[in-house]
């Protein structure tokens, strides 16, 4: 016989709140970066985990659809296979769930790619996220930055957050002709701020 | 005792896809090599015990506000005593089908853990020292007293796995540290006995118990606590399940430089229409000549 005296459909409140103020660094060429902004106080709960369907970057023009990204068998993160659109990678959380999400996409492809403005982006700018349970993450950049590819800043990207966190991935800087691979990465951190339900 | 749940249905999608890349991530940390003392740990996999923070055998004993942010599940039991309320942020799984499958799968992943070696063996408190990751066995209790640093040198896939063969305390106001990249998801508490954990204390990692598992006043757990056959007591304590990342070596090199390479072109147009005006000029000059000197013929 369950013993629980009731058991009931509750709103999740929201457990986890980033504290203190911090600035806004700018975008920057860094070798060894410094440890990304904590979140602001204004760091929403995270929510449950749903499949992303679309990115939405309005102060950049991006709308795109996502697809799925998983690990190469060497270890590298898969890229999209279209340049027009991004994919979020499934060996992270889902956008708007606690941890660092991540989305990748390139900056060029036959013309602009779908992150081609990547590197423009604000420090709090907007950027939404569908999930496939209809309800939309609203996510606010906190720091974009440059690395140099072989110093690709790992723990800040894919290290624990006690926060829903995003990181959107791009490549940037010069382009080596001779070996067809740029020389640096954009990376935007975010961080949740907001969520929509889904509309009926 | 008052339990409220919400459902969280999204959740097994998310714990399948990190299931699905253990094994390469596995065959990376072997081709890869170990680092420090011990040889890597490997990651455990919890199919459907994957969204639980609790697991009970006997029963859960709540003291105080506690909060769950995931699942809860008692298996073969139903008994939640206690005077204390639990608020559930994920869904409940009290004596039915869904507990009775998530304790299964928490059993393998104990024995998963059990089992891994190579070991270092531990023969003192824990509290205080720096680790990497591995493998830790200790045949007495293991101890934690003040605070544990995990190491992962930068490595977000790194894995730690204790094996406790008998008991495991943690003294109140004791903490984990978790730096340069270490991830809560990659930190294993084998139990063969029991897991107690003082008040006030921060702790990090799946504790699967064999017997019971206790969390005195107001202690905070990232992680899980999963008592197979005994029961787990809560008094005012948050446990919330950690997010879990698989971590890609390197960044991007991707996009084609079709962008930079229009401009290299525009600049190479230019460059064979100066050589051609060089040639044209040339031709035109030695043309020239040749007619002036024809003309006085």
């Amino acid at each position: 016989m369950v013993a629980a005296a009731s058991v009931g459909i509750a709103v999740a409140t929201g457990f986890l709140h980033g504290v203190g103020v911090r600035s806004a660094p700018t975008a920057m060429l860094q070798v060894n970066p410094p440890g990304v902004a904590a979140p602001g106080a204004e760091v929403s709960a995270p929510m449950w985990a749903s499949a992303p369907v679309r990115l939405v970057i309005p102060s950049i023009g991006v709308d795109s659809g996502l697809s799925e990204l998983g690990l190469l068998p060497d270890g590298t993160m898969a890229v999209p296979a279209t340049g027009l659109s991004a994919g979020w990678y499934t060996g992270a959380p889902t956008p708007g769930a606690l941890g660092p999400a991540i989305i990748a996409g390139h900056v060029d492809w036959n013309g602009p790619g779908v992150f081609f403005e990547l590197h423009t982006l604000a420090v709090g700018a907007e950027v939404d996220v569908t999930r496939e349970d209809g309800s939309v993450a609203i996510f606010r950049v906190i720091q974009v930055g440059e690395y140099a590819w072989d110093a690709f800043p790992t723990v800040l990207v894919y290290g624990e957050l006690n926060y829903a966190g995003l990181r959107l991935i791009t490549c940037g800087g010069a382009f080596d002709a001779t070996t067809g691979l740029y020389e640096l990465n954009v990376v935007a951190f975010a961080e949740l701020v907001g969520s929509r339900p889904r509309s009926r | 005792m008052p339990l409220t749940t919400s459902r969280s249905p999204g959740r097994r999608a998310r714990i399948r896809a990190r299931w699905g890349l253990s094994s390469i991530v596995s065959a990376a940390i072997l081709v890869m090599g170990s680092s420090g003392a011990s040889a890597a740990g490997v990651p455990v996999p919890f199919n459907t015990a994957g969204g639980f923070v609790l697991l009970a055998g006997s029963g859960v004993t709540a003291t105080g506000e506690n909060t769950l942010n995931g699942d809860l599940g008692t298996f073969p039991a139903t008994t939640l005593a206690g005077t204390g309320t639990i608020t559930v942020n994920g869904s409940s799984s009290v004596g039915d089908r869904i507990a009775k499958r998530a304790q299964a799968d928490a059993q393998d992943a104990y024995v998963n853990a059990a089992g891994q070696t190579p070991t270092t063996q531990v023969v003192a408190d824990l509290g205080g020292q720096i680790l990497g990751p591995g493998i830790y066995s200790q045949a007495t209790p293991m101890l934690v007293t003040g605070m544990l640093t995990l190491d992962a040198a930068g490595d977000p896939n790194a894995v730690w796995v204790f094996q406790a063969r008998s008991d495991l305390s943690v003294a109140s106001g004791s903490s984990i540290s978790l730096v340069n990249g270490a991830q809560s998801c990659n930190v294993l508490w084998q139990v063969a006995g029991s897991a107690e954990l003082g008040a006030g204390a921060s702790f990090n990692g799946a504790i699967i118990a064999s017997s019971s598992v206790a969390l005195a006043t107001g202690t905070t757990l990232v992680g899980r606590a999963f008592a197979l056959n005994g029961g787990v007591t809560l008094d005012a304590n948050t446990i919330t399940l950690p997010a879990c990342v698989t971590a890609g070596v390197g960044g991007l090199r991707a996009g084609d430089g079709s962008t930079v390479r229009k401009a290299e072109q525009k600049g190479g147009l230019t460059l064979i229409g100066g050589v051609m005006g060089v040639g044209i000029a040339v031709l035109w000059s030695s043309y020239y000549v040749r007619r002036r000197e024809g003309a006085d013929a």
